[in-house]
This record gives structure tokens, C-alpha cells and sequence, in this order.
């Protein structure tokens, strides 16, 4: 079979799995929870443009860490597939052409994202910078550049065999990415534009002058894709089964600590999912990720309404993201072996969530305090939502 | 009798797989279950196992049903799967207080067995790892451990040679005959057929999801008429001749 005929045949495959989950996704009304905090938080957005002093520090900190992350996720779209690493190894130049095509879809999608980013956190740029609308343009040209280069340098990296080497370009052009942005926000858009250029040139010499050698590194292949598919499928995992749902498991032997004060060994499915939810980063980090965020959002604001509405949607979000735990009950044969009751399993997801909501509410209280009664308020609206959550949505939801 | 198996018929989905075998396990005795791929061995176990339900037929050991008292029934039984299932987020050690809380065993002594054991496979210093990362014949090594201190009146055991080092076999073998000498039932399915004729007390035939033959080596013998011949050479010459 012909090469390119086979990833004809994979795109299409994939698209159409994507597709079948995606209609679940879109159907749930998480999605109206989300829109509603879109909104939340472009609102506050917009409010806060017009309070921002040029000379702050913490926005700056902020759009730096945010575009660093816009430049550094995503990747490659291959379609490679584990078995690849077998049978199309004889077929190692036939896959070039492929490679390429794959390159450019990539870059079409990726700019995409990056344009809209740059082009929603322009203001702030301009406000800080206290510059002209024109300079938006470089700003958005220069975020642009950044990210082609990212691109560049995950593809380039395919064909790396040699860690030394690898490691070299791979530091060489992070920090660059990291001085660009750098010194676009701390010091000035124009420099931090003509840095980027320099950086896009050189590594575009370099990436050329490599591809001629067209020797893959077929391990790195196979395990950037599983992991940028492993990410999307585990976002659809929120919403629907999918057999793709591996995640990264971490030992974090410190933590230890923190889960037996979550669990006190008394019953099965508890003591397997506190450890479940402490060592699956996607569970414990998009856990701290949303409670962190939401903290900073909640301090941020001053308005005690939208503060309430912003923390029980964030609430909502963790307790929400938490809900797979029971497909991971349900899937492992040994809870089907164990001379044990089924009934136990949402009894146990019910503790575990109640612990790590109320643990939150407190935290989110605490965020909002500014002087007034907005934390009392925040506490009491997110304890009433605890106890819904956890009393009727998840029996209802898991049930 | 601890396992009983009577004129079961199943399989996944409406075509049957299994037709209409039966069998029984005496206390203290071990069987090996043998057939090529696809004979229905794995079927079999997983019926046993309760993971599948019957079309017709019961299965009972020491009287129970799983339909009737599934917790009793499921306490009754220790299985070493084929290919080694593990808890991608639980070290060694929770493994095995996962064992122990869900059969209910007491700790102090579960654990004295557990070390036993982990100490045979020199396994101990490994306990704060995760098992997920062990080669397969440590894993096999872990689904020994779990499977031998819940002291099942029933072992399931399925292909267990492959991958473990000639050691761990020598001593997997010792402890299968130890617990048979306490009155366990031991089911164990194998291509090894060497192993099995050195120490299963009687073997079942499996073809096609039926039993072709059942009994002791020298019933085989007997039965397929070849006097002194090995497990091995009865194997192959009747699936020659059968056409299996």
C-alpha cells in the first residue's frame, strides 16, 4: 500500500472519531458553563483593562506566563501510530513527503490559535506598552513568529537521533522564545519583533540544511502523537467513555503524606481513587490548575455577584472534572473480582469530591476577601453548592 | 468437591463458544486445562471467573453460586490472569493492602505471608515502586504474591510459566503443590506441556469449546492408546490426527 494513501485513509479515520466524540462534548450543558465563564471572565477582562496602571508587574507576569503557554502547546499532528515503529520502518523515506504535509497542516492550525490569543491580549499589550493601535500588529507578528518557530523545532526534533545535539538547539531556542517575549513586555515590542525575525531566520537555515538527512527518530514520533492525542481524548473523556483515556501516572512519593490524611484505609474503592486522584496528574493537576486560577481571577475582582458566580463556576469545573473517576472504577476487572458491593463505587467518588470541593470553597472564600462581606457570601454560596453537587448531581449524573 | 462445572454453554456474545462442558475439581487436586489457541480455555476461566455470564449449565464451588451469594463465591477464588493486571497508580505495597481489604484478610497475617513471598521473588526492596514498570515476569510475580495470601479454597492460573525465570517457576511449582497439600483446588491452563505432566494430577482436553478428553496421564494414555508416551507426543499426535 502506498504511504500517503494510508495517512489519507488514517485523517479521514481520525476526524470522524473526533467528530463522534465531539457531538457528546457539545451537547452537554458544561458547555453553557463554559460559555457563561467566557463571558465571566471576559467581562472582568475588559473591566480590568481600564484600571491597569502601565507600570504594573503582576499583568505583565501574567501575559508572560499566558503566551509562553499559547507558544509551547501543541504540536504535530503525525497520525503515526505505536505498530508504525515496525512496519513502516522500511518505508522511512517514503514518509517525508508525508512528514511535510503534516508540517504544514500543523502550522495553518497552530498560527490560527496563536492569532486569536495575540489578537485578545493586544489591549493589555497596548495599555501597558502605552504605545499606538498600529503597534498591535507587531505584537500579533511577533507572537506569530514565536510560534512557527515552536513548530519548527518539535518538527525539526523528529529527526534528531542524538540526545546532546537535541538538547543544545532544543535550550538554544527556548531561551530565545523566552527572551522574546520577554522583552516585548518588560522593555520594548520593536526589539522583542526583530529578535524573533533573527530567531525564525537562523533556525530556519539550521531546520533546512537538517531535512535533507531524512533518518526518523521513530520512538520520538510515536510518543509526541500519543501524547497530543492522549491530551484531546482526555478533555473528551470528561464528557464521554473513549478507549483512549491513558494517562500519565506520577509516584510524587511526597504526596504521600496527603493522601493518607484523604483516606483512612477503611474501605476499597476509597483507597483506590484518593490515590487515583493524587497521582494522575490529569486529575490532581488540572485540579490545582483550576483552583489556582480561579483564585487569582477571584482576587482580582471586586464586584461580590460576579465573585459568586465565578467561584461556583469554577467549583462546578473541579467537581465536573472529577466525575471520570467512576469509568476508571467501572473498567477495572478487579472491582469486578473483589467480593465487594457495586453500590460502594459513588459512595466513594461522593467523599473524595466533597473533601476536594470543600477544601476549594475555603480556599476561593479567602481569595475574595476585600474587606467587606463578599468572602462570608462566597463561603456560604459554595458550601450550599457542595452539598448540591455532591447529594443530587452526582447520584444523578454517575448513577 | 470444591469447583463443579455442569453442562455449561457460553461465550461473549449470543454464539456460543463453550458447548456444554462439564467438570469437577476435587479438593486438593490440580488440573491442567490444555488446548490449542482458541480451544475455549481462557472462555472457560472467564465463566469460572464470573466475568461472563452462562447460556446454560452452573457453576458451583463448594456449593456456591455466583448468581446466589456473588461476595462469598468471588472470596473463594485467587486467579494469576495471563498477562498481568495491575493498578497503573498503586505502588507494590497498596497492591497488596488493596488485597487485603477487599478479601477482608487479616493484616498481621496476610502480611506475614506477603513478605514471605515477596522475599522468595526478591521482590522486597521494590515495594514503593510502581509494579506497572516491572519487566512481565516481575509483574507475573506481583499477581502470585496478591493471589496466594487471600488462601482461596480455588486457584485459577493461567499460563503462568511465560516470562518468569527458571527459579520463580521452580518455586511458583513448589507453592501450587504446597497449597494442594492444605486441600486447595488448583485450575491451571498451559501450553508448557512438560510442566503440566510433571505436576497436574489429571487433565481436560479442550477442542473447539468441547471436552475432547479428561482424566489422569495414564487415562490418556489409555484412552488414546499410546502406552509411555509423554503428554507432549499424545498432544501432537492426536491434534495431527484429529486435524485440530
Amino acid at each position: 500500500m502506498i504511504v500517503s494513501e494510508l495517512f489519507k485513509k488514517r485523517t479521514g479515520y481520525y476526524y470522524r472519531q473526533l467528530g463522534k466524540y465531539l457531538k457528546y462534548v457539545f451537547n452537554d450543558h458544561f458547555v453553557i458553563a463554559l460559555l457563561i465563564l467566557l463571558g465571566a471572565v471576559g467581562f472582568t477582562y475588559s473591566n480590568y483593562l481600564e484600571t491597569v496602571e502601565p507600570d504594573a508587574l503582576l499583568p505583565r507576569l501574567i501575559l508572560f506566563a499566558f503566551i509562553i503557554i499559547v507558544i509551547k502547546t501543541g504540536g504535530i499532528r503525525t497520525l503515526i501510530q505505536p505498530a508504525d515503529g515496525i512496519y513502516l520502518l522500511p518505508l522511512e523515506k517514503k514518509i517525508g513527503p508525508v512528514m511535510r504535509k503534516n508540517l504544514i497542516y500543523s502550522l495553518i492550525f497552530s498560527i490560527f490559535s496563536a492569532f486569536l490569543m495575540a489578537f485578545l491580549t493586544a489591549p493589555l499589550v497596548l495599555v501597558l506598552n502605552q504605545s499606538e493601535e498600529q503597534a498591535s500588529v507587531i505584537w500579533i507578528a511577533t507572537v506569530l513568529i514565536a510560534k512557527t518557530a515552536d513548530t519548527l523545532l518539535s518538527y525539526y526534533s523528529f529527526k534528531l537521533n542524538k540526545a546532546e545535539k537535541e538538547n543544545k538547539v532544543r535550550l538554544m531556542t527556548n531561551s530565545a522564545l523566552f527572551s522574546i517575549v520577554f522583552m516585548t513586555l518588560f522593555y520594548s515590542l520593536l526589539i522583542g519583533f526583530l529578535l524573533s525575525l533573527a530567531l525564525m531566520f537562523l533556525l530556519g537555515m539550521y531546520i533546512l540544511d537538517s531535512d535533507k538527512k531524512t533518518i526518523w527518530n521513530w520512538e520520538r514520533l510515536i510518543d509526541s502523537e500519543q501524547k497530543r492525542v492522549q491530551a484531546i481524548y482526555k478533555i473528551i473523556n470528561l464528557f464521554v467513555e473513549t478507549p483512549y483515556g491513558n494517562n500519565k501516572v506520577k509516584r510524587m512519593k511526597p504526596l504521600d503524606a496527603f493522601i493518607n490524611l484523604f483516606d483512612r484505609r477503611t474501605d476499597l474503592h476509597s483507597y483506590y481513587i484518593s490515590r487515583v486522584f493524587f497521582r494522575q496528574t490529569s486529575f490532581s493537576g488540572l485540579y490545582i490548575r483550576l483552583t489556582v486560577i480561579g483564585a487569582v481571577i477571584l482576587a482580582l475582582n471586586s464586584s461580590t455577584w460576579l465573585s459568586v458566580l465565578i467561584s461556583l463556576l469554577f467549583m462546578y469545573l473541579i467537581g465536573f472534572q472529577l466525575l471520570p473517576l467512576k469509568q476508571l472504577l467501572d473498567k477495572t476487572v478487579y472491582f469486578k473480582l473483589y467480593p465487594v458491593k457495586d453500590t460502594d463505587k459513588i459512595k466513594a467518588i461522593q467523599k473524595l469530591i466533597s473533601k476536594v470541593l470543600l477544601i476549594t470553597a475555603i480556599l476561593f472564600s479567602l481569595a475574595s476577601y476585600s474587606g467587606g462581606m463578599d468572602s462570608i457570601i462566597v463561603l456560604a454560596a459554595n458550601l450550599l453548592f457542595v452539598y448540591g453537587f455532591v447529594r443530587f448531581y452526582i447520584p444523578k449524573r454517575l448513577g | 468437591m470444591s469447583l463443579n462445572v455442569q453442562s455449561l454453554t457460553g461465550g461473549y456474545t449470543r454464539i456460543p463458544v463453550l458447548k456444554n462442558i462439564s467438570f469437577n475439581i476435587n479438593d486438593g487436586e490440580l488440573i491442567g486445562l490444555i488446548g490449542l489457541n482458541g480451544a475455549g480455555k481462557s472462555t472457560t476461566i472467564k465463566h469460572i471467573m464470573g466475568l461472563l455470564n452462562p447460556f446454560e449449565g452452573t457453576i458451583e464451588i463448594d456449593g456456591l453460586t455466583i448468581s446466589e451469594q456473588p461476595e462469598e463465591y468471588r472470596r473463594k477464588i485467587g486467579f494469576i490472569p495471563e498477562t498481568p493486571l495491575l493498578y497503573e497508580e498503586l505502588t507494590l505495597k497498596e497492591h497488596i493492602e488493596m488485597t487485603i481489604m477487599a478479601y477482608d484478610l487479616d493484616s498481621s497475617i496476610a502480611w506475614s505471608k506477603a513478605n514471605e513471598l515477596l522475599k522468595m521473588f526478591r521482590l522486597t526492596d521494590r515495594l514503593d515502586w510502581f509494579p506497572t514498570d516491572f519487566s512481565k515476569g516481575m509483574k507475573q510475580k506481583v499477581m502470585i504474591v496478591s493471589a496466594f495470601i487471600i488462601d482461596p479454597s480455588l486457584f485459577i492460573i493461567d499460563e503462568p510459566f511465560l516470562g518468569l525465570d527458571p527459579l520463580a517457576i521452580r518455586d511458583l511449582i513448589g507453592l501450587m503443590e504446597e497449597r494442594k497439600d492444605d486441600g486447595a483446588s488448583l485450575l491451571m491452563s498451559t501450553h508448557v506441556l512438560a510442566n503440566a505432566e510433571r505436576i497436574c494430577d489429571r487433565f481436560i482436553v479442550m477442542h473447539e469449546g468441547q471436552i475432547f478428553a479428561v482424566g489422569t496421564l495414564s487415562d490418556l494414555r489409555e484412552h488414546f492408546k499410546m502406552p509411555k508416551a509423554s503428554l507432549e507426543e499424545m498432544y501432537s499426535q492426536l491434534a495431527d490426527k484429529e486435524g485440530f
